[in-house]
């Protein structure tokens, strides 16, 4: 049997090993567990039901893989039946290892029930999907929608006088999408909703959709859209972050901040959409270049704007800085430390306030970062405070990107002009990521011909709001709020869950 | 008996007049500042936006508790004895500063009543926690008002502008003004100048509370916002005292309202505190320490020069 599995192993072109597993990963995979490890590609198991204790086993335990992260799980259909889909990650390694569990079509529920109860025995962080005790009455509950801009959950609070005890965070509400959203459509008209997603920075979902199927179709971009997209990207991650605060200022009721932040807000989504024509969804990326080039005179525009927006942002996070009030506030609430960032796999600017220097643009090159220069601000002790810090700084570094872009922008094409209206894939998987404002930004498809099999979105705000419930226990309650939103969850991410 | 019909005539008046402008210019700060283009509501109904929202309030709800009602009645009766200007005071108490403070405390207490009706356990407890931190802002506001009760020598509101005819008592107590002022300062900022309602966090669901009820509760914390400013000004900017040949009404709507707007940009540029760790490090660390301190120099200064005859002057 061993020998069958082993021989269906390829290197394959595209990111994903798809394969069955056994009970004996480490035999099946022997020595090329050195070069997943160095390539950084992704590892997706088919496991049967029965041997998910063992496989588990093998990958939390053993020395080579360990994989200690967890980071989300989903389901969905294919072809009539139902699969279960966890995705684990090796922070060393640098890799992602993706399981593939076909579920039986009798008593679905209880077997997902008992694959959760394994799977929180070595991971604790899986315990969010567990079947929760709805019968003790809860102290407080926080309906969707009191919250400002995180209306995709409802929190449950068990309270001891002022003090968080336990707190479940419930998203079935965000879990009407489903799976009707992309049946049946058509890969090139999934760009241009894919930017739903995450409606904060919306065009890296496009990236990340885009540059999977150039992946697919081995297509190398050009230089000029490479940096294209670099100077559309850092633009909305300047916009996410600077949004993050003003969020903050408002919880805080700190009106001069969140107003003029509000306004550098708007500056910049004035510059994105003098680029792509739009503000929240931008439907610009298309596979092997972007839908139209920039001019000149846009460049000269966003070339004035920086030494502008730099002195402004600066200005605010002086302000801030400076605010007794704001600082009290913000400093030693909602703490995560490094393990416990690692362990519920979080990844981004929440990762980096805790103070590990991990950022997917420099190890990757899924767009051309490696001839820019910047620096990874991180955090020490991971609480609100450094949160939102870290995000000034990685605003900083975000211009000191845009500014080195608009001396060095290459002349070319913007797209590369083939012929995509009779292309059909071979029936396959892919997965692919990209460091978004939030963390990284995953999604894993089945295609087939034209159209999309399966999608599954899987963002970096679902770890954080993970993460959440172990954060908000012990807190005040008058910290929820800040708690939530300085974790920067973007709620068209967990719609797609 | 007409006199004082007329009396309660105009004091309704002004404090009808008062609030349409005092919460007009809360508006029209607060939507200047949203993205300079301002509230949408704000744009429309321009300077009817008071009216606008009192009715749209009104048609929401007409249900009142017990402690709403006396609440309503404790907003108007608190003017009874606080003089506006010289004329304007329904009872001339010799007592009327102990008097008013009574009045002022009983209101915070009935505000912490009503919080009681809220179906919320949350609500009911985070109303408590924030009036009962107003309650520890007062203390400083007591020490401040013992200082000046020492250095006029009475409890008649008149009688201490009165003594103000030659300096200001803002000269004599710089120290007990600037406490007065922030801690002031800060029982408006907990109760919420302008924001929705005094239960501002958003777990709780700031939106809680409409109709007649929602009216009373943002009558009473004007109320509390004018007895404030008035208070202050009686106190430490000479009340109705003519400065030169301005004369003192016009003094006093002069300084109401400059008071007023300099708290409104203070609460612009202020955080939120309804955090027990910043409470302690403003009041308990700084506010109550420094009033004790005012007090206790100006008790000093007057046993040193009573009974011991040290000061010659």
């Amino acid at each position: 049997m061993f020998d069958d599995i082993y021989n269906k192993i390829y290197p394959s072109t595209k990111s994903v090993f798809m394969e069955e597993a056994g009970r004996n990963i480490e035999f099946i995979l022997k020595d090329r567990i050195n070069s997943i490890c160095k390539s950084g590609l992704d590892l997706l198991i088919e496991v049967p039901q029965e041997n998910i204790y063992e496989v588990l086993k093998e990958l939390k335990e053993n020395p080579q893989l360990n994989i200690n992260s967890f980071q989300n799980i989903n389901t969905y259909k294919s072809n009539g039946k139902n699969f279960l889909f966890i995705n684990l990650k090796s922070t060393a390694g640098g890799f992602s290892v993706l399981l593939k569990i076909e579920m039986p079509p009798e008593e679905p529920e209880r077997n997902y029930y008992q694959i959760i109860d394994i799977l929180k025995g070595f991971y604790r962080a899986a315990g969010f999907y567990q079947r929760r005790d709805k019968s003790v009455p809860v102290d407080i509950k926080i309906p969707p929608g009191i919250l400002d801009g995180l209306d995709c959950f409802d929190v449950d609070i068990y309270a001891e006088d002022d003090v968080v005890r336990e707190a479940y965070i419930n998203i079935d509400i965000s879990g009407v999408l489903g799976s009707q959203y992309y049946k049946n459509m058509e890969i090139f008209n999934l760009i241009a909703y894919i930017s739903r997603f995450d409606w904060k920075a919306g065009i890296f979902p496009e990236i990340c959709l885009c540059s999977a199927f150039e992946e697919l179709l081995q297509l190398k971009v050009t230089e000029r859209t490479r940096y294209i997209r670099i100077l559309i990207g850092e633009l909305y991650r300047i916009s996410n972050h600077i949004y993050l605060v003003s969020n903050i200022c408002n919880i805080l009721q700190y009106d001069i901040a969140y107003n003029l932040s509000l306004l550098e807000r708007e500056r910049v989504l004035r510059l994105i959409e003098t680029v792509t024509g739009s503000r929240v969804a931008p439907n610009f990326i298309r596979i092997g270049g972007v839908r139209q080039d920039i001019n000149e005179e846009v460049l000269l525009e966003v070339r004035r704007s920086l030494p502008v927006l730099y002195e402004n942002i600066k200005k605010i996070e002086k302000m801030m800085v400076n605010d007794l009030m704001i600082i009290e506030r913000l400093k030693d609430v909602g703490v995560i430390i490094k393990e416990d960032a690692l362990e519920y796999g979080l990844t981004g600017p929440n990762l980096r306030a805790s103070g590990i220097r991990f950022d997917s643009r420099k190890d990757e090159n899924y767009v051309s970062y490696r001839d820019l220069s910047f620096t990874i601000p991180a955090g020490r002790t991971g609480d609100c405070l450094d949160r939102v810090l870290v995000r000034f700084a990685e605003t900083y570094q975000s211009l000191r990107l845009l500014n080195q872009i608009m001396k060095k922008f290459p002349r070319g094409d913007y797209i590369k002009k083939i012929n995509l209206s009779n292309l059909e894939f071979q029936p396959g998987s892919i997965s692919y990521g990209v460091e978004c404002p939030h963390g990284l930004f995953k999604i894993y498809m089945e295609v087939e011909k034209r159209n999309i099999k399966s999608l599954i979105i899987m963002g970096p705000s679902l770890n954080s709001l993970i993460l959440g419930e172990r954060v908000l226990r012990g807190s005040k309650i008058e910290d929820i709020d800040l708690i939530l939103m300085s974790m920067d969850i973007s709620p068209g991410e967990i719609m797609g869950t | 008996m007409l006199l004082i019909l007329k009396k309660i005539f105009y004091i309704l008046l002004l404090l009808a007049v008062n609030l349409y402008i005092c919460d007009y210019a809360g508006n029209k700060i607060t939507a200047r500042m949203e993205l300079r283009r301002g509230y949408r509501i704000t744009r429309l109904a321009s300077s009817g936006f008071p009216v606008v929202r009192f009715i749209k309030d009104l048609s929401s709800g007409n249900k009142i508790n017990i402690w709403t009602f006396y609440i309503f009645i404790f907003s108007f009766l608190m003017w009874s004895v606080v003089p506006i200007t010289a004329g304007l005071v329904l009872i001339d108490e010799e007592y009327s500063l102990f008097i008013a403070v009574v009045f002022y405390i009983t209101l915070l207490i009935m505000l912490v009543l009503n919080s009681s009706r809220s179906n919320y356990t949350g609500v009911f407890s985070e109303n408590c926690k924030k009036l009962l931190m107003v309650f520890s802002f007062i203390a400083p506001v007591l020490l401040s008002i013992l200082s000046i009760i020492l250095l006029n020598k009475t409890l008649s509101l008149k009688e201490i502008v009165n003594y103000q005819h030659n300096y200001w008592n803002v000269v004599l107590q710089p120290l007990g003004f600037i406490i007065f002022f922030i801690s002031m300062f800060f029982q408006l900022k907990l109760l919420g100048i302008i924001k929705k309602s005094y239960v501002s966090t958003g777990v709780y669901g700031g939106k809680e509370g409409k109709g007649l009820e929602k009216i009373i509760e943002r009558l009473s914390i004007y109320m509390i916002i004018f007895f404030l400013i008035i208070i202050l000004n009686v106190l430490y900017l000479g009340g109705w005292q003519n400065f030169y040949i301005i004369r003192g009404e016009i003094m006093v709507a002069f300084k109401f309202y400059l008071i007023f707007v300099i708290l409104l940009f203070m609460d612009k540029i202020t955080g939120r505190i309804d955090n027990y760790k910043l409470m302690v490090r403003i009041n308990w660390k700084f506010l109550i320490p420094a009033s004790v301190v005012n007090f206790l120099i100006t008790l000093g200064f007057f046993v040193a020069r009573d009974v011991y005859n040290l000061v010659l002057f």
